[in-house]
C-alpha cells in the first residue's frame, strides 16, 4: 500500500510569516495512512532520499525539517487523510494477562462531586501518532458522556472499558484524560511529546512521561514495538510478545523482507525507550503510541497579578509558599513600571477539586460544552476519529465570575485576536490618562498612570508635560487611523509595531521620555488586563488548553525559545532579569518585546535527552511577535544566554534550539574525553537501531548540527589468511559497513620484521593482499574513524597470522 | 570546592574576614594563573581580569592547626543594569554558614552575555507622593463604593 506523495509543496510551519512559506517547493511530501504504507515508505526510499516526519507544524524548531522527503502524520492544511485512528488491535488485543487481570482487580474512582485526587487509575489508550491533542482528550472524555447521545461506546478508544465492564468491572466506563498538558492542543500527541513539550505541573515530568510504548518505523522499512523493561505500575510489561508478532509479524507488514516476523522486534529495554521518548525524529518515524491516561478531573485555577521583584527571591526555594498547589506558572512582563523597578508578573497555581458542574447542571462539568462540545460527525474519514464541534475550533474557556461553572462570550481580547482593532479600547484608556494628567498639570493620575510612575520628586515628568501633549496627538491619531481601518488590516505585532515606532523611535529626546511613559502605560495595561486576578475551575482540558483557536492575528509569524533550568539555581534568577535589563536598554533606543517572558515548573522525566533533568525544572518560554522589531533581538539574546556554559541551561527541542553538538554534549555527557552520560546512552540506542549509523535515513541538517548522530564507529570485523607456504601473499578481510557512511577505514599491517604496510582510504569493506616478507607473526590493525563536527572518534581492532 | 568559568570575568576581592589568611588559586587560564593571597595584614590583591575558554577558581583559608584547606563556596550571581553579570563567590569556613569570610566578585567581560552594560537609563518617571497618596485615596473610595 504506497503512501501518497506529491511533489513541489511548499512547507511551512504555523508560526511562520504565513506570508512567506518557510520552503516555496519541497521535493517530497509523503502522507502515510497506514503502518504498511509507512513500512513501504521507510523501505524503498533511496539512500540519498532522506525522510523526516512531522506532526502539524507547531514546533518552532528545525527537527521536522527534513533534508528531502517531509513526511506528514497530519497534514497541516486539513486535506489529507491523517494517521489519525484510535487502534484498538493492541489495547486491549495483545495486553499482557497478568497487566489485564491487575486492571480488572482496580477500581478508578469516578469521575464526580466527590472524588478530588490527583492522578486516578490507568487506562492505556493506543493511537497513531498524527492525532491531535485536543482530538485525544476529547475522544477520552467522551466516554461515558451521558449527556452526549453517542457516548462513544463504540469508539476504539472504549474497546478496553467495554470488555473490563463484560468481565465485571464497569468502573473504567468512564470519562478519561491526559494526565498533563502544555499551554495548547493543536499538536500531534506524538509530536508534543517528542520535543519534551511539557506543563506546568510541578511534581510530574512532560507528556512524555505518559508514554508506555511505541511502535517505530525505521530506515529501511524493519519496525519495532518498543517497551521499558521495567514493568508497569501494576508490576507486569503492558503486551505480550506473541501476541505482539502474530499481529505486527503478519507478511503485509513485510517491507524488504522475506517474511513478515522477519521484519518485525519487540524491544523491552529501558535505554531504547528513554532515547526514543524524546529522538528528535532521528530513529525513525513513529507509527503509533500508548499513552497511560487517568480518570477525568477538574481543576481550579487561581492568578494572582503581583510583581517578579516580589517573587524571584522564592522561585529557587521549592519549599517557598510558591511551591503548594499542583500547577505553577509565573508569567513576567519585560517592559517595567514603578519609575523602571519593577515588573508585572501574573503567578497562576492550579490543583484538583472534584467535579466543578456547569451552571444548571449536577453533573456536566464546566468547560466541556465550550471546548469539546458534541460530537457532529461520528467518524471523520480526514481524521479517522469522531469530530467534534468545538475542539480544536474555539477560543478559551473563559468562566464568568459571576456565575460559576457558566462561561463569558470570547472575552476582548479574543475577540480583538481576529484582527488587531482590539488594542484601540486600551489605547484609548491610556490616552484619557494622560490627557488627564496633562490637563491636571501633573495633579491627577488613574490607575495606569499610579502603576507606571513612583513616589519622588516628579520634576521630571512635569517638564515633560508639553511634549506629552505632542505625544498624545500622536496616540490619539493612530488610535483614530487603527479604528478605521478595515477588518483585514495588518497582523497585530504588524500594529504593536507601528505603535511602538511613533513612541519610541523619535529623535528628540524629550519626545522619546514622553513615549517611552505613554508605551509604558499601554504595556502595563494590556498586561494587567490578560493576567489580572482570577479565580474559576473547570474540567481538565479547558483549563490547561488556552489556546485560542480562532485566533487570526495574534499567534502568527511568532518566535520562541523555553530555556530550562535547574529550578533550584541561581542563574535561573539572573537569567530572568539579564533579560528584562536587555528590555530596558532596548526601549530606550527605539525597540521593545511585543510578547512575554513566562516560567513554568515541571517534575523530573525519564527521556534521555527531555530538558527536565532535574527534581525541580524550570521552564522559562520567551515568546513574542517577529513584526515588532525588538523581539527577535530579545530572543537572540536569551539564546546566547541560555549556549553560554556559564549559564549552561538546556533549549526546548520544539521551539528555537540552535544548539551545536559541542553545546549539546555539554549538557547531556558523552564528549570525546568523558563518552558516559544521558547522550551516550541515547547514541547507544541509536546504534543499535540503525546498524550503529549505517541506516541513516532519518539524518537531517538539525540531527548533525546537534550532533544526534551515531558519532563512536564500529571496528566491525577482520581476519587474515594465506600466508602458506610462506611465499604466498596474506589475504586481509574487513567489514565495517554498520558505520556511518562517511566513516573512514584504514588498515595498517606489520610484518615480523617491524615493516609497515599501510593503507589509508579504504572502503567500509573489501579485502587486500599483502606480501609476505619472512616467517613469523604478521599483525593488522585495523581503525575505524568519525569525524564530525570537528570532533573525531576512532575505533580499532586487529588480528594475526603466523607464517612458517 | 572549585568554581568553574567560561570567558572573560574581573576578579576581584569584595570583603574578607582579618582572623587567619585566605587565598584564592587560579588555573586553567590564558595568562592568569595563580595563588592570589589575601592576607590579614597586607594589602588585598588588585582585582585581575581572567580570559580562558574554561579556567577554575578555588578559594582556601590557611587553618593553625592544618594548614591550607578548601572553604566552602556559595555563588550569588546577578545582572544588573549597572554591571551585568556578576557572580559573588561568598567562602565559608568551619560550617557557620554565612559566607561571608572571603567574598570576590566576578564580573563578565564577554560583551555577547553583557551587550549593552552599563544600562543607562536617563528617565525619571515620578510624581509628588501626594498625587499617589490622593489617587490611592479616591481609588480606594471607589472600590468601597463597589
Amino acid at each position: 500500500m504506497a503512501c501518497i506523495e506529491v511533489s513541489g509543496k511548499p512547507w511551512t510551519r504555523k508560526h511562520d510569516n504565513p506570508a512567506v512559506p518557510l520552503f516555496a517547493s519541497v521535493p517530497v511530501t509523503a502522507f502515510p495512512n497506514s503502518l504498511e504504507c509507512l513500512i513501504e515508505l521507510c523501505a524503498s526510499h533511496a539512500p540519498a532520499d532522506r525522510l523526516k516526519a512531522a506532526g502539524s507544524h507547531w514546533a518552532l524548531s528545525e527537527a521536522a525539517i527534513s533534508d528531502r522527503t517531509f513526511v506528514e502524520t497530519h497534514d497541516p492544511t486539513n486535506t489529507t487523510q491523517a494517521m489519525g485512528r484510535t487502534l484498538d488491535e493492541v489495547v486491549p488485543g495483545c495486553l499482557d494477562a497478568a497487566f489485564y487481570e491487575a486492571l480488572k482487580r482496580r477500581r478508578p474512582a469516578p469521575y464526580d462531586r466527590e472524588h478530588k485526587d490527583e492522578n486516578t487509575g490507568l487506562y492505556p489508550v493506543h493511537f497513531e501518532t498524527g492525532k491531535r491533542v485536543f482530538q485525544l482528550y476529547s475522544e477520552l472524555d467522551l466516554l461515558g458522556d451521558t449527556s452526549d447521545p453517542f457516548k462513544g461506546e463504540d469508539l476504539p478508544v472504549a474497546t478496553l472499558a467495554r470488555q473490563l465492564a463484560g468481565d465485571g468491572n464497569p468502573s473504567y466506563l468512564g470519562p478519561w484524560a491526559i494526565p498533563t498538558l502544555g499551554g495548547a492542543g493543536g499538536q500531534t500527541v506524538f509530536g508534543a511529546l517528542t520535543t519534551g513539550t511539557h506543563g506546568g505541573d510541578i511534581h510530574m515530568g512532560p507528556i512524555a512521561d505518559a508514554v508506555m510504548a511505541m511502535h517505530l518505523v525505521t530506515d529501511g522499512g524493519r519496525h519495532y514495538w518498543i517497551e521499558p523493561s521495567t514493568l508497569t505500575s501494576l508490576g507486569a510489561p503492558l503486551t505480550d510478545d506473541n501476541a505482539l508478532v502474530a499481529l505486527y509479524g503478519q507478511d503485509r507488514f513485510r517491507g524488504n523482507q522475506p517474511r513478515g516476523v522477519d521484519n518485525f522486534e519487540v524491544v523491552r529495554d529501558d535505554t531504547a525507550f528513554n532515547a526514543l521518548l524524546v529522538g528528535a525524529g532521528r530513529f525513525g518515524i513513529a507509527y503509533s503510541v500508548v499513552i497511560g491516561t487517568v480518570r477525568q478531573y477538574t481543576l481550579p485555577e487561581e492568578r494572582r497579578l503581583t510583581n517578579w521583584e516580589y517573587v524571584k527571591s522564592m522561585v529557587n526555594d521549592p519549599t517557598s509558599s510558591l511551591y503548594t498547589k499542583r500547577f505553577l506558572q509565573i508569567a513576567v512582563c519585560p517592559t517595567p513600571h514603578a519609575n523602571f523597578t519593577k515588573h508585572l508578573a501574573g503567578v497562576t497555581k492550579r490543583w484538583n477539586v472534584p467535579l466543578a458542574p456547569k451552571a444548571g447542571s449536577a453533573s456536566v462539568p464546566a468547560g466541556r460544552d465550550e471546548r469539546r462540545g458534541p460530537v457532529v460527525n461520528r467518524f471523520d474519514p480526514l481524521i479517522q476519529a469522531p469530530r467534534f464541534a468545538l475542539a480544536g475550533n474555539s477560543h478559551p474557556y473563559s468562566p464568568d465570575p459571576a456565575h460559576p461553572g457558566a462561561a463569558l462570550p470570547p472575552s476582548f481580547l479574543e475577540q480583538a485576536c481576529m484582527n488587531a482593532n482590539f488594542l484601540v479600547g486600551v489605547l484609548q484608556e491610556v490616552a484619557k490618562e494622560v490627557e488627564d494628567f496633562i490637563s491636571s498639570n501633573g495633579a491627577v493620575i488613574g490607575g495606569t498612570i499610579a502603576g507606571v510612575v513612583a513616589a519622588g520628586g516628579g520634576a521630571a515628568l512635569l517638564a515633560l508635560l508639553p511634549v506629552l501633549e505632542i505625544l498624545l496627538l500622536v496616540l490619539l491619531a493612530f488610535i483614530a487611523a487603527l479604528a478605521a481601518a478595515a477588518p483585514s488590516n495588518p497582523r497585530l505585532g504588524q500594529t504593536m509595531n507601528d505603535l511602538k515606532d511613533s513612541l519610541l523611535n523619535r529623535p528628540d529626546p524629550a519626545q522619546r521620555a514622553a513615549g517611552l511613559f505613554i508605551w509604558q502605560l499601554i504595556v502595563f495595561k494590556l498586561f494587567s488586563s490578560q493576567q489580572d486576578d482570577h479565580d474559576y475551575e473547570a474540567i481538565s482540558y479547558a483549563v490547561m488548553d488556552g489556546h485560542d483557536y480562532l485566533d487570526q492575528s495574534c499567534d502568527v509569524n511568532g518566535d520562541s525559545i523555553e530555556v530550562f533550568f535547574d529550578a533550584t539555581d541561581p542563574m535561573l534568577i539572573a537569567f530572568v532579569d539579564a533579560l528584562l535589563v536587555f528590555e530596558l536598554g532596548q526601549e530606550t533606543v527605539g525597540k521593545a518585546m511585543g510578547g512575554y517572558i513566562s516560567l513554568r515548573f515541571t517534575g523530573p522525566t525519564r527521556a534521555l535527552i527531555g530538558m527536565q533533568q532535574h527534581p525541580h525544572t524550570c521552564a522559562v518560554e520567551v515568546a513574542g511577535l517577529k513584526d515588532v522589531t525588538g523581539t527577535q533581538e530579545l530572543i537572540d539574546f536569551a539564546v546566547t544566554l541560555a549556549l553560554d556554559p556559564n549559564f549552561n541551561a538546556v533549549l526546548h527541542w520544539g521551539q528555537r534550539n540552535p544548539s551545536n553538538q559541542a553545546q549539546v554534549e555539554h549538557r547531556f555527557g558523552d564528549t570525546v574525553t568523558s563518552p558516559t552520560g544521558n547522550l551516550h546512552a541515547w547514541r547507544s540506542a541509536l546504534s543499535q537501531l540503525t546498524d550503529n549509523g549505517r541506516l541513516d535515513g532519518f539524518s537531517s541538517a538539525f540531527t548533525r548540527h546537534a550532533g544526534l548522530e551515531v558519532v563512536e564507529p564500529l571496528a566491525g570485523s577482520l581476519t587474515m589468511a594465506g600466508g602458506s607456504p610462506s611465499s604466498q601473499p596474506i589475504l586481509v578481510s574487513w567489514d565495517c559497513r554498520d558505520n556511518p557512511p562517511a566513516t573512514t577505514v584504514a588498515l595498517d599491517v606489520t610484518a615480523p620484521s617491524g615493516a609497515h604496510h599501510g593503507f589509508a582510504s579504504l572502503p567500509l569493506a573489501g579485502q587486500r593482499w599483502v606480501a609476505t616478507t619472512g616467517t613469523g607473526t604478521y599483525q593488522a590493525q585495523l581503525t575505524a574513524a568519525i569525524d564530525f563536527n570537528g570532533e573525531q572518534r576512532t575505533a580499532t581492532t586487529s588480528a594475526t597470522l603466523t607464517v612458517s | 570546592m572549585t568554581e568553574v568559568f567560561y570567558g572573560e570575568w574581573a576578579v576581584a576581592v569584595v570583603s574578607h574576614e582579618r582572623a587567619y589568611d585566605q587565598r584564592f588559586t587560579i588555573t586553567g587560564s590564558d595568562a592568569s594563573d595563580g595563588v592570589y593571597l589575601v592576607s590579614t595584614t597586607g594589602s588585598d590583591p588588585p582585582p585581575v581580569n581572567v580570559f580562558g575558554a574554561q579556567w577554575t577558581l578555588t578559594i582556601e583559608w590557611d587553618s593553625p592547626a592544618s594548614g591550607w584547606l578548601e572553604s566552602d563556596v556559595r555563588r550569588t550571581p546577578t545582572y544588573t543594569a549597572q554591571d551585568g553579570l556578576v557572580i559573588n563567590l561568598g567562602a565559608d569556613v568551619s560550617f557557620e554558614g554565612d559566607y561571608d569570610e572571603l567574598v570576590l566578585s566576578c564580573r563578565s567581560l564577554d560583551p555577547p552575555l553583557n551587550p549593552r552594560r552599563p544600562v543607562v537609563n536617563p528617565y525619571d518617571f515620578t510624581v509628588n507622593p501626594n498625587t499617589i497618596e490622593k489617587y490611592k485615596r479616591q481609588h480606594q473610595k471607589q472600590r468601597v463604593k463597589k
